[in-house]
């Protein structure tokens, strides 16, 4: 796990598409570039299409670990 | 002010789109487009940015027959215009009824093309439409120069399509995404061509080393009124310094010439002709004529006007003025002449130390 403390959380585990990656969107526009956004997520379509479209719009994936209940932890890195 | 939840919940997919965002999303809601003419392209074009959550403030006037569509039901031909289209926005999307402080415009050429920016224009031109946007930063006077020969935009599908462009051009200008100016020429079948936008040529000054070679000419004038050009080419701008002929003419013609050369110039014409054709010979363009006002403002004189503009229009369409108080024999100001969007403008024009 990234030893880097997130500036920010945005639990999406009880959104459906294409609010879970509006609502990371809207939080990584609120972080300064190179903060870490750390995204509580839950189920196979965020846990593919969140972390690909973060890519994609410029940000970088940190980490993405599963939890124990199911969900999983992405931590993102925003881009400049 | 951060989204509302409803909003956020509203325009999400408008969010995901790279380049909007929230603070893109934001800047819509915030931005509002004023249309200074009704007509069923400016129309649509109020409903797809209401859609968008943009607010949406006029038109003046009354709607008329073939304004029905999107937002405008045949009963309502005939009411105010402007309450009837917040109405029926309001019922549209909420956003785009409510007030806001900025407004950009949405007109319909051949009027409007000097309305507050952003901007995007609708019009009609050898059977296509144009569109064209221009932003804060825009020359008035190129945005002026492509609005020549284009009538009112036209009705029917064609306008839907139009509307439906402007709005999405006024949206890209909101957001940052177009250029300062742009144009797009759509022709009936729905063909799409951008339209060249030529490199700017209104100058807000001159060459360091070619103001200072007039600045030292109009002084050495002084008390007259010292006068010249700057022709420009491949090879860059030059000063050109030309005799104040308004004393010689005066002195042949005293009821034709009642001033003297301390408060008027003239370029003699023969000399102004050769002058000309030497500049074309040589691929020049004359970009600015220079005069000075001895003891007197770096202000565009009525006279100055008159004689520049005596029907109304330009005599030297693009031509820029310079006029340069000289007090005492020292050129104290500058003001930096357009014409832009059918007057004069008028800025200051630092001089060099």
């Amino acid at each position: 796990m990234s030893a880097e403390r997130p500036a920010a959380v945005v639990d999406i585990r009880h959104e459906v598409c294409p609010m879970t990656y509006v609502r990371t969107k809207l939080a990584l526009e609120a972080l300064q570039a190179g903060q870490v956004l750390e995204v509580h997520l839950r189920g196979e379509e965020p846990r593919r299409n969140v972390p690909a479209s973060a890519q994609d719009d410029g940000h970088a994936v940190l980490d993405l670990l599963p939890q124990a209940d199911g969900s999983y932890v992405l931590l993102l890195r925003k881009g400049g | 002010m951060a989204l509302r939840e409803d909003q956020v919940q509203r325009y999400s997919r408008a969010i995901l789109l790279r380049g909007v965002g929230g603070a893109g999303q934001k800047a819509l809601l915030e931005t509002g487009a004023r249309l200074w003419a009704g007509g069923p392209a400016l129309l649509a074009a109020a409903a797809y940015l209401g859609a968008g959550g943009t607010p949406v403030e006029g038109p003046p006037g009354l709607l008329a027959p073939g304004d029905e569509g999107f937002l405008v039901e045949a009963s309502d031909i005939g009411q105010p215009a402007a309450p009837t289209l917040r109405r029926a926005l309001r019922q549209l999307n909420e956003d785009a009824g409510n007030g806001t402080e900025a407004f950009g415009s949405l007109v319909a050429l051949p009027q409007g093309s000097g309305s507050p920016r952003p901007l995007v224009a609708l019009g009609r031109r050898g059977g296509c439409t144009v569109l064209l946007g221009a932003g804060k930063d825009a020359c008035g006077d190129c945005l002026a120069e492509l609005c020549q020969g284009t009538e009112a935009p036209g009705a029917g599908p064609d306008a839907v399509q139009a509307g439906a462009l402007a709005a999405l051009l006024f949206q890209r200008l909101v957001l940052g995404l177009a250029p300062p100016l742009s144009g797009l020429l759509v022709g009936p079948g729905g063909q799409m061509q951008a339209l060249p936008i030529p490199e700017c040529r209104h100058r807000t000054g001159l060459p360091p080393g070619v103001l200072a070679e007039a600045v030292r000419h109009l002084e050495a004038c002084y008390p007259e009124e010292g006068c010249g050009v700057v022709l420009e080419g491949a090879a860059g701008a030059r000063w050109v310094a030309l005799p104040n002929a308004y004393a010689a003419w005066a002195a042949r013609d005293p009821g034709g010439f009642p001033r003297d050369a301390r408060s008027a110039f003239l370029f003699d014409p023969t000399q102004w002709l050769s002058l000309l054709k030497e500049a074309d010979a040589r691929g020049e363009r004359l970009v600015c004529v220079v005069h000075a006002h001895p003891d007197g403002p770096a202000a565009f004189s009525a006279e100055d006007r008159e004689q520049a503009a005596p029907t109304g229009e330009p005599l030297l369409p693009g031509v820029a003025y310079l006029v340069v108080a000289v007090h005492q024999g020292r050129a104290r100001a500058g003001a930096w002449v357009r014409w832009q969007v059918g007057r004069f403008v008028e800025a200051p024009l630092p001089l060099l130390p």
